[in-house]
């Protein structure tokens, strides 16, 4: 076979996209190697564009056996040799390292980051054995024909070996801290009680659960405080306001109740009208954060599913990369480019074509900068293919959101009409928009809302229809939620926008928390506790932004990936060694708390018949078959008992039964779809879909 | 020692996570003295009823209520 180069992409989609963009048909031919696909493409050479998946080589111990810490050996290997069920990495790396032997080019067109970075540099170094530093680099934002052949010839010179550096640097110290802190804590519970419950913490994700834990004892110690306020209401021509009073809220009952008696039933004098014109400057481009913050609110897709829901959006060469800290739209992307690409389809049409008038357009943009990538755009290219409803949403929120950052500033108009009764002074308030400006490009997803006051002069009399004094309560602080957690990470500077969703859908799914509004299980609140009394570093934000900040030096050749590690080492060896010298008190905390996290997750709800136990899950001691029973039973107070599908799992829903308000519990089983079990059986639903069943029967009898 | 309410270890009547909630209660009876005209007793009560209170406050403050009869 002639010689050809080697184009090394981050996944299989963006392969394609390349070869297709790169070839001079378009046409690429598609090639397959035990299941490992690959594209030839005819340029000015020929061309293989091969993918990876992801990451195809990680950090390994070097060394035996997994039941001992602490480790500080470690080699970058093929993931198959680290991870179970990773088999097909060794098929695929054998297919990349066979079409390395006949290329005379290498170039890496992973995504440009650290994480693509490193990925590019492991299988050029490893698979390709040792290409590295004769590879080249391209480097691109978008999937589109025109940046990708722009980005094939004018290379970079060289892959970024900085990056890299802090890409290996980032992988390494979170496997030093990962693996020796988990296998502590494992190997606790696991000495303690004789059972094996994988226990896990890292770098990020500690101090992460710090924060949850902390909000979760300042809603549990809470304390409310008494507070006032009044309600009021006036009738202006037929129809009803709500008014405030001067003071919004009182401290003490008693001066509420004295505003009340002296303005009830009183008709009051409109006193002062004010209007105040603002304006408000359009909203500003997309990193990942913003996008995945305003997603869960208008949506409520977790950071998770937005970040995967954008990478499909730019692999369809329909945004540009998402996994940017960029809030810049530099001219270099071609504003008008993209505008007259999106006039094509109907929805924006007029929109663009508002925008197409502006003879020189300038975004807003925002503070935050990326030097690999800008803001999150769209590219102008329309879908090939009929969107998913989520997908076609977050679309339609990035072309919006970029039309909008053109648009002119706002301007609101806001009304201040204060009505005196009796002496005292309330408030009417209305609100419109004067000139739509960026709004009208946002508009789906503005959410201020007009309020409409009728022509009022001063002088006028106004009857006030409903006074209340309403007694109120100051509330706990909120419980975060994906959204509000990724952004307090954000804020305070811990893990990076490429794992920060990562690490909250880990919290989940090592039943640390649960729930869309976070709560922290017993499990959580043991591991930080140990934390905090054995190795407090670890979940220390202060020293997870300091690592974070040295490894950010390294991109930038600020900081010896040496040194970064080496004082990492120096910090985790003390922790150890404090958690090895009190084992047994962890391995007890710890087993104590997975016990309790095990009978937890087998409580189904309250029970139905004696209102003090709790229903639970149990196992028979005779048959080994499974039941629902009342915890009181052990009491000898309560003999409540149901039945359970013997067959697959079931799983507590923590929701009640629309038809009866019992507990409910979600049942798989092999070949089936999963569904809602209510095992009460007079639940009234049930009824109703027995007698439903039974008219369907009489009426296929009839009419046979 | 053992704390009153959950049995954990303490270093006074309650533990570190009661202890906290404990000191909320006493710190905020003033506002409701001040506020309402409050009695002790019938700001326990109230604290127990209210929908707002932390889980633990509640347990201690019907830990206080068992400690006064």
């Amino acid at each position: 076979m002639e010689k050809y180069t080697l184009i090394i992409t981050e996944k299989p989609d963006a392969a394609q996209r390349i070869a297709q963009a790169l070839d001079q048909k378009g046409k690429p031919e598609k090639m397959e190697e035990k299941n490992v696909p690959y594209f030839l493409a005819h340029r000015d050479k020929p061309l293989v564009v091969v993918p990876a998946l992801g990451h195809l080589y990680t950090v390994v111990h070097v060394g035996k056996g997994r039941n001992y810490y602490p480790v500080f050996n470690f080699k970058w290997a093929p993931r198959y040799l680290a991870e179970k069920g990773a088999k097909h990495i060794r098929t695929w790396i054998e297919v990349v390292s066979k079409l390395a032997k006949n290329a005379e080019e290498f170039v890496d067109a992973c995504d440009y980051d650290i994480e693509g970075s490193l990925i590019g540099y492991c299988l050029l170094k490893y698979a390709c054995e040792n290409k590295e530093n004769v590879a080249k680099r391209m480097k691109f934002s978008t999937l589109t024909k025109k940046e990708l052949e722009i980005a094939y010839d004018e290379p970079l010179p060289k892959i970024d070996f900085a990056l890299i550096e802090a890409g290996r640097t980032r992988h390494e110290i979170d496997w030093l801290y990962g693996v020796n802190i988990s296998r502590a804590l494992t190997l606790a519970a696991k000495r303690w009680s004789g059972k094996y419950a994988t226990l896990s913490t890292g770098r990020v994700q500690g101090p992460a659960l710090r924060f949850l834990v902390a909000r979760e004892k300042s809603i549990h110690s809470f304390v409310p405080a008494p507070y006032w306020s009044i309600r009021v209401t006036v009738d202006i021509e037929g129809a009803t306001y709500e008014v405030e009073y001067a003071k919004k809220t009182f401290e003490k009952r008693v001066d509420a109740e004295t505003v009340v008696k002296a303005c009830k039933g009183k008709a009051g004098k409109i006193e002062k009208i004010e209007k105040k014109n603002t304006k408000q400057r359009p909203p500003i481009p997309f990193d990942l954060g913003t996008l995945q913050t305003e997603v869960y609110s208008l949506f409520g897709y977790t950071p998770r599913r937005t970040a995967n829901i954008a990478e499909r959006l730019y692999l369809e060469a329909l945004i540009s990369y998402p996994r940017t800290s960029s809030q810049k739209l530099p001219p270099v992307i071609g504003y008008k480019t993209i505008l007259k690409g999106l006039s094509k389809e109907r929805a924006y049409k007029g929109l663009a074509s508002d925008l197409l008038q502006i003879g020189e357009l300038k975004p807003r943009e925002g503070a935050k900068e990326d030097p690999a990538h800008p803001a999150v755009y769209p590219t102008g290219n329309l879908p090939e293919r009929p969107l998913h409803e989520s997908e076609r949403r977050v679309w339609d929120l990035v072309v919006r959101r970029f039309m909008a950052v053109f648009g002119e500033p706002a301007i609101k108009q806001s009304m201040k009409v204060t009505i005196n009764v009796n002496g005292h002074r309330f408030y009417l308030r209305g609100r419109r928009i004067l000139k739509k400006g960026w709004m009208k490009f946002y508009k789906p997803y503005i959410r201020t809302e007009e309020v409409a006051l009728p022509p009022l002069r001063e002088g006028e009399t106004v009857q006030l229809r409903e006074m209340l004094r309403e007694d109120k309560f100051t509330k706990p602080p909120p419980r975060f939620n994906p959204s509000s957690l990724l952004k307090q990470m954000e804020e305070v500077g811990i893990g990076t926008k490429a794992t920060r969703a990562d690490i909250i859908e880990t919290l989940y799914n090592r039943k640390y928390i649960n729930e869309e509004r976070i709560v922290v299980t017993d499990l959580g609140f043991d591991i930080v506790d140990v934390l905090r009394k054995y190795c407090s570093g670890v979940i220390s934000v202060k020293f997870t932004r300091e690592l974070e900040e040295k490894m950010e030096r390294i991109q930038t050749n600020s900081e010896k990936r040496e040194n970064v590690l080496f004082g990492a080492v120096e910090r985790l060896k003390p922790m150890l060694e404090e958690l090895k010298q009190r084992e047994t008190a962890i391995g007890e905390a710890l087993s104590n708390a997975i016990k309790r996290a095990r009978i937890q997750e087998r409580i189904v709800g309250d029970c139905p018949t004696c209102h003090t136990g709790k229903l639970m899950i149990l196992y028979s001691r005779k048959t080994r078959k499974r039941f629902i029973g009342c915890t009181n039973y052990f009491k000898n107070a309560c003999q409540t008992s149901f039945p359970l599908p013997q067959r697959g799992t079931v799983k507590p829903l923590h929701k009640s039964c629309k038809g009866c308000g019992w507990p409910t519990l979600l049942v798989k089983m092999k070949g089936r779809r999963p569904w809602t079990l209510c095992f009460n059986e007079k639940c009234p639903k049930k009824e109703e879909r027995r007698k439903r069943l039974e008219m369907q029967s009489l009426q296929q009898r009839s009419s046979k | 020692m053992k704390c009153k309410v959950c049995n954990r270890e303490a270093q006074n009547k309650y533990c570190e996570l009661h202890e906290k909630a404990y000191a909320n209660i006493m710190q905020k009876f003033e506002t409701w003295k001040k506020a309402a005209d409050t009695s002790w007793e019938q700001y326990l009560n109230d604290l127990v009823k209210n929908e707002f209170t932390g889980i633990w406050a509640k347990e201690v403050a019907e830990q206080l209520l068992k400690d006064k009869e």
